[in-house]
């Protein structure tokens, strides 16, 4: 069961799923990833929730400013704002559970943001395929808009019609967003803290390259910056996060 | 100053969606923005939401909802996609009547949406007006042709010819031809019943279309007009609006694309909105 609301004040977008066991002191705040990759993820992160509270662990999950249902434009965001928007997000999950202890769940740049927080309540990471490096992060986003520009002019090749040259930005970043998502990265201690901290990467080599412990490959691949038209329905990497929630 | 709120429907209310509201809705039409493919309700890449803030803006309640299955909304068992997105609409229809009354509908939808708001059209009176992206299109007399000389006169296809034949000959020997054909082969389009009953009403009605066009439909669009023309009912010309952009992608994955179609349909939508609130008290 989904009860979306506004919260802070009407600009910022949640969605809770109850736990079925009305005693859990736990609340698992989910940080989505962003563009593209979050219309891909949204179906499969909606599932998640839901099978986490079914499993008797509330759920929230909510869009950052100027991001999906929040308020704003993209235009209007920074890292900041994002930043606040996790503690407003965490603050709002612990006051309509009543959880004492939050799991922040952070998928992609989502896990990059959630590992900047210092909230007192936060008592375990889980990461699905984080970005580890906020400049790196931008040229995948750059990737991105060069495979788009290349199908649109191998398109108009393909069906005779003039190139349209224009800029082609899946989303267009203001400046200053850009340079505050660069010099974003997770910290060590974080991402290597085996007590309080655990990633599942869909890349193969991920965990043995980062020489972690705490780190799973669900044994399916995914090459994130690849750009397509359709929605991540991974199963495996679902299950691996709903085991580790439900530990 | 627009408002939103979150919107249910169903019958546990577990469908849902978002409204948004212009100060005063007193003779609002109501545009429901319908779920693109398998995306929820807010994609492709936040156009509906953007969008329904401009249309709220305009004096229009916008609802971005998810249909079942999608987005945020459960999905129904033992049912087509036919029969669960019509039982969805019943309900939808019934939420929106109990929070505004009786309204002028209009239905957005970007491919499989424009498919489901034509076939709700056909048996809803009440929907007045479609925004469709990529609707199914009737072929004039003239398509083959335009299509066989944009293929023939491309530089492109015979500077590669021996590649494409390969590729196509292993196609066809592989049997991928039925399953690779068409895009329009996946989607659960509405029939020829539908699409008459869904545009003679419309007429009938004196409602309103926009319809555009991407690349994706060069399979059975190719010209500016071919869309109303080519349905074969006399005046449908008078009460639709056709747009071609070729050079677009279907889901508007390029943020000017997506700019310049949200300037587009509010545009359309301030010049309409004047003959939706006149349909209402018809």
């Amino acid at each position: 069961m989904i009860e979306p609301f506004f919260f802070d004040e009407g600009r910022l977008f949640g969605s809770y799923s109850a736990a079925t066991d009305p005693n859990s002191d736990t609340i698992v705040v989910l940080c989505p990833p962003l563009f593209d990759e979050y219309r891909r993820t949204y179906r499969a992160l909606s599932e998640l929730a839901v099978a986490i509270s079914e499993r008797g662990v509330h759920a929230f999950r909510f869009d950052y400013y100027g991001t999906a249902e929040s308020w704003g434009l993209l235009s209007e965001a920074t890292i900041e704002r994002w930043l606040s928007d996790i503690e407003k997000a965490i603050e709002e999950g612990l006051a309509v559970s009543g959880a004492d202890r939050v799991v922040l769940l952070g998928v992609r740049f989502g896990a990059t943001l959630a590992a900047q927080s210092q909230h007192p309540r936060i008592r375990n990471w889980l990461f699905w395929d984080p970005v580890v490096s906020g400049e790196q992060y931008l040229d995948w986003l750059d990737e991105i808009d060069h495979i788009l520009r290349q199908r649109h002019q191998s398109a108009a090749r393909e069906n005779n019609i003039r190139f349209e040259d224009i800029d082609y930005h899946n989303f267009d970043l203001p400046p200053a967003l850009a340079t505050g998502m660069a010099e974003l990265t997770i910290p060590e201690c974080i991402l290597n803290d085996p007590e309080r901290c655990f990633t599942v990467s869909t890349d193969p080599d991920f965990c043995q390259r980062s020489g972690h412990g705490n780190c799973l490959y669900p044994g399916i691949s995914y090459d994130w910056p690849h750009y397509h038209d359709g929605v991540i329905t991974q199963k495996p990497v679902l299950e691996a996060l709903l085991n580790r929630v439900c530990l | 100053m627009i408002r939103e709120q979150v919107f249910t429907y169903g019958e546990y209310q577990h469908g849902i969606g978002v409204l948004s509201e212009p100060a005063d809705t007193t003779d609002s039409p109501i545009v429901v923005l319908l779920n693109a493919g398998l995306s929820h309700r807010a994609e492709p890449y936040r156009l509906n939401v953007l969008l329904g803030r401009k249309l709220a803006e305009q004096g229009f309640i916008a609802l971005r909802v998810d249909l079942s299955g999608k987005g945020d909304s459960p999905a129904r068992g033992m049912m087509t996609n036919r029969e669960s997105v019509a039982l969805d609409w019943s309900y939808i229809r019934k939420s929106l009547g109990k929070l505004y009354g009786p309204r002028t509908l209009l239905i957005f939808g970007l491919c499989s949406g424009a498919d489901n708001g034509i076939k709700l059209c056909a048996e809803d009176p009440d929907i007045k007006g479609l925004i469709l992206l990529d609707p199914v299109s009737r072929q004039d007399a003239g398509f083959a042709k335009r299509d066989f000389l944009r293929k023939i006169t491309n530089p492109n296809k015979w500077a590669n010819a021996r590649k494409i034949l390969s590729r196509r000959l292993k196609q066809t020997k592989n049997g991928e031809d039925s399953l690779l054909g068409s895009p329009m082969d996946l989607r659960d389009e509405p029939n020829d019943e539908d699409m008459d009953r869904c545009f003679e009403g419309l007429l009938r009605k004196d409602g309103r279309v926009l319809a555009i066009f991407t690349s994706q439909a060069l399979y059975h669009y190719n010209r500016q007009g071919q869309f109303a023309a080519a349905m074969g009912i006399d005046g449908l010309e008078r009460i639709v609006d056709e747009i071609f952009w070729p050079n677009t992608k279907h889901i508007f994955p390029i943020q000017e694309h997506r700019e310049r179609l949200i300037e587009t349909v509010n545009i359309w939508a301030s010049n309409q909105i004047g003959h939706f609130r006149t349909l209402k008290r018809k």
